[in-house]
């Protein structure tokens, strides 16, 4: 295809640019990548276990009159889920720009909707029984199921800060998605009440909103301009 | 894959320890962006502030840089989100009005045909900003800056096939529009 082009102009950026650049970089040290890999690994693996401590302290783990081949298979399902959805969330492939917006997609959309069909799938074979569940019991598992997963959630972002440029909402909300299957996992320790209602309004709709909600906080992971 | 640019060699030396690479990072990629931020600004102290800025966030990221990864999309998508975060926030407005440009942009090749080309250069412009953002967007950076329909995606966040769409249908338009003077715009080629 011809085309029509912008004609052409002179484009040379002026030579003290340069000199400015060069001495805004050496002003600011970045480690290489071999000393930066060591550091993230050492957040998240520190980071990470606090998080772990702090969620069983937080959640207080029960049976609760659960069947216990309930509870670990749903706790086995969930954490998979977790553990897919962070690594779907966190890991770029091979372009700086990250996967693609369909995939950022599918993760904020499916970690959610992978929570309900294996809570399903459990409830079908451990049927809990018929429970008068008041409201505030929802309400509460909602509103921890949200506190649990905002420490997972600072990690994600504080790992994964600066680094989206096309499309910073997607990615923070694959980001808060991943961070909500956690704070599920962790409510799903403690909560002894195991019908189906109350798991999708008190563990995953959290997970939902926490993804919805994602895009809100796009800009901790959008390359920002500097102040000033 | 795609071929590996010096950009891309330059940029892997300086995330692997070669503090001294990232000047050929700049020297390959600087005046590309500059081109592109002038484009868009029609202001030469803004596209260098831009240009700064994109260059430190790259620097910024030397430790995530990942092995094979290209750096041209890369580089254009930060120039791009910084471009249109700085709109946002009303620090700079994009020229959109057939004003003149800035004084320190020469806008023609010669002297003979500076009128021409000049005005040649306005009914483009003014053109350009009838389409629709998308199509300019993936006009833009395919026919003016150079980059493939693949790295265009990338930029955008979209797919090549949507990319091929747009451009082609900003060129369409383009066509219907300038028609007396699409060849004098292909002659004109960077």
């Amino acid at each position: 295809m011809s085309s029509p082009r912008l004609p052409p102009r002179d484009v040379a950026p002026s030579a003290e640019l340069r000199a400015r650049v060069m001495a805004a970089v050496a002003g600011e040290p970045v480690p290489a990548r071999p000393e930066g890999e060591r550091r993230r690994a050492a957040v998240a693996i520190g980071a990470g276990a606090a998080l772990v401590v702090g969620s069983l302290a937080a959640a207080r783990p029960s049976l609760a009159g659960r069947p216990t081949a309930y509870v670990g298979a749903l706790l086995a399902a969930w954490a998979l889920v977790g553990v897919i959805a962070t690594w779907a969330a966190t890991t770029r492939g091979r372009s700086m720009l990250g996967r693609s917006p369909g995939w950022r997609l599918a993760v904020a959309l499916g970690t959610p909707l992978a929570l309900v069909v294996t809570s399903m799938a459990a409830a079908a074979v451990w049927p809990s029984p018929a429970l008068e569940v008041p409201p505030a019991a929802h309400a509460i598992c909602f509103a921890m199921t949200f506190g649990l997963a905002v420490g997972p959630l600072v990690l994600l972002l504080v790992l994964h800060g600066a680094t989206d440029p096309v499309r910073p909402g997607l990615t923070a909300s694959s980001l808060a998605a991943a961070a909500g299957a956690w704070g599920a996992v962790a409510i799903t320790l403690h909560c002894g009440v195991a019908t189906p209602e109350h798991v999708l309004l008190g563990h995953v709709l959290p997970v939902a909103l926490l993804a919805a909600a994602g895009v809100a906080t796009g800009r901790f992971v959008a390359v920002r301009v500097e102040n000033g | 894959m795609s071929e590996r640019t010096e950009a891309d060699t330059a940029m892997e030396r300086y995330a692997a320890g070669d503090n001294a690479a990232f000047a050929s990072v700049y020297d390959a990629v600087a005046p590309r962006l500059f081109g592109y931020l002038l484009r868009q600004t029609r202001d030469r102290a803004r596209a260098e502030d831009l240009v700064q800025q994109t260059l430190l966030q790259m620097h910024r990221a030397r430790d995530r840089f990942l092995p094979g990864a290209e750096v041209t999309p890369w580089a254009f998508a930060i120039a791009r989100r910084l471009l249109i975060d700085t709109v946002r926030r009303g620090k700079r407005e994009l020229l959109t009005d057939d004003g003149e440009p800035d004084a320190g942009i020469s806008s023609a090749p010669g002297a003979d045909d500076h009128v021409a080309a000049a005005e040649l250069e306005a009914r483009l412009r003014r053109e350009l900003q009838r389409l629709p953002a998308s199509q300019r967007a993936a006009f833009e950076l395919v026919k003016s800056e150079g980059l493939s329909m693949a790295e265009a995606a990338a930029v955008l966040g979209t797919t090549t096939t949507a990319v091929k769409l747009r451009a082609h249908r900003a060129y369409e338009a383009l066509r219907v529009a300038l028609g007396d003077l699409v060849g004098q715009l292909e002659v004109g080629k960077p």
